[in-house]
């Protein structure tokens, strides 16, 4: 009973699909002349197609006005590089010149961070004139005073990283990486007098 | 007969995206973007990702129309481009429960009013329809969207979908009882 159940319902899903031959369509109808249920069967899934499709249509239709990716870009990115034998070298090529301008904006850097440098005085127990003697003219400075003449310095590196925002802008940031080294020596300079 | 070996009207536009002709690639677009959607959310089960998706798709498909070697065999071609970009898009299984549990928390929310016989109307009635399909699994989701949004014939999805045509009658026949169960009393 349940495989000739099974066996309907097959067929009512052919029929959906186009896909009955003769025979099976004959088959069907007398089912369905014969069992009211299996009528019933086929209309509701008659119901349910119409229903799916309209379903499916007004979630995936695409907008009237809806266009492909633009490609004017990707073609012209194409016939430029196409048949040109010579365009291999563009890309070590342009990263050789991101090098050489990274070189080059190097001392500009360097000179910024002079500039804009502004000494750390930390409340130690460097005694004041010292301090002031030997006040760095360059990125570090004495942190401290160890036993047998030993002096502890700090140096400061900055880093300056340029960074295009979504809004256009370009935003610096500035990254200060210090390291504290242990000299023999006092690092004290000489003042012109006393050169 | 297979279908790649009968005339093909969008054989001659392959060819012409391949050599590169825009105006053929957009008009191939908007005859064939259609079905390309429906694929994706066959693989997905969600209608929210589905432009993007396609949008992915498309690009694809100018940029690599180069790897359609036989240009009849097209439609078996952007059916896996669309399947694989729908599928790298995330679904996962854990993604998919998550998504489907989150769907079905906030589908109880706006659940629409039902009429005092507790059947649906209009777009709430499309809305539970595209609920169950969603939430069919993707085996039978598959080709049951492609039969109801493009009208194919099981032939058709078999010769795209890469299998043998009674799979896809079985998998219709396995859609359309799980569609009726899960929509008892709502489509009468």
């Amino acid at each position: 009973m349940l495989e000739h159940r099974d066996h309907i319902e097959r067929l009512i899903n052919r029929r959906l699909d186009g896909a009955l031959s003769e025979d099976e369509q004959l088959e069907l109808n007398r089912e369905i002349i014969k069992d009211p249920s299996a009528h019933r069967l086929l209309e509701e899934y008659e119901r349910l197609g119409g229903l799916a499709a309209a379903a499916l249509d007004r979630a995936l239709a695409a907008a009237p006005g809806g266009q492909a990716p633009s490609v004017a870009a990707r073609q012209t990115a194409m016939r430029s590089t196409a048949g040109s034998g010579r365009a291999w070298w563009l890309v070590p090529g342009s990263i050789a010149a991101a090098l050489f301008a990274l070189v080059l904006a190097r001392p500009m850097w360097s000179s910024r961070m002079s500039q804009t440098y502004s000494p750390f005085v930390p409340q130690s127990i460097v005694p004041p004139s010292l301090l002031q003697d030997v006040r760095p003219t360059g990125p570090y400075q004495n942190v401290g005073l160890e036993s047998g003449g030993r002096r502890r310095t700090r140096d400061i590196d900055r880093s300056i990283i340029g960074v295009v925002g979504e809004d256009g802008k370009v935003y610096w940031l500035e990254v200060d990486r210090t390291r504290t080294l242990k000299r023999s020596q006092p690092a004290v300079r000489l003042t012109n007098a006393e050169m | 007969m297979a279908i790649a070996e009968e005339f093909d009207p969008e054989a001659p536009v392959i060819e012409a995206i391949r050599s590169g002709d825009r105006f053929a690639y957009e008009e191939f677009f908007r005859r064939q973007n259609r079905w390309v959607r429906g694929v994706v959310f066959a693989a997905l089960g969600d209608t929210n990702r589905v432009d993007d998706v396609a949008q992915q798709v498309w690009a694809t498909v100018w940029d690599r129309i180069s790897d359609l070697r036989d240009s009849r065999r097209w439609r078996p071609w952007l059916y896996r481009l669309a399947y694989h970009a729908a599928i790298d898009s995330g679904r996962d299984v854990t993604r998919r429960r998550r998504l489907k549990k989150e769907y079905s928390q906030q589908s109880d929310l706006r659940r629409p009013a039902r009429t005092p016989e507790g059947r649906l109307i209009g777009s709430e009635l499309h809305e539970a329809v595209l609920e169950a399909i969603a939430g069919l699994p993707a085996l039978y989701r598959e080709p049951f969207v492609l039969r109801h949004l493009n009208q194919w014939n099981c032939r058709e999805i078999a010769e795209v979908m890469g299998m043998p045509i009674d799979t896809v009658e079985t998998r219709l026949v396995r859609a359309r009882r799980l569609l009726r169960e899960s929509l008892k009393g709502k489509i009468e």
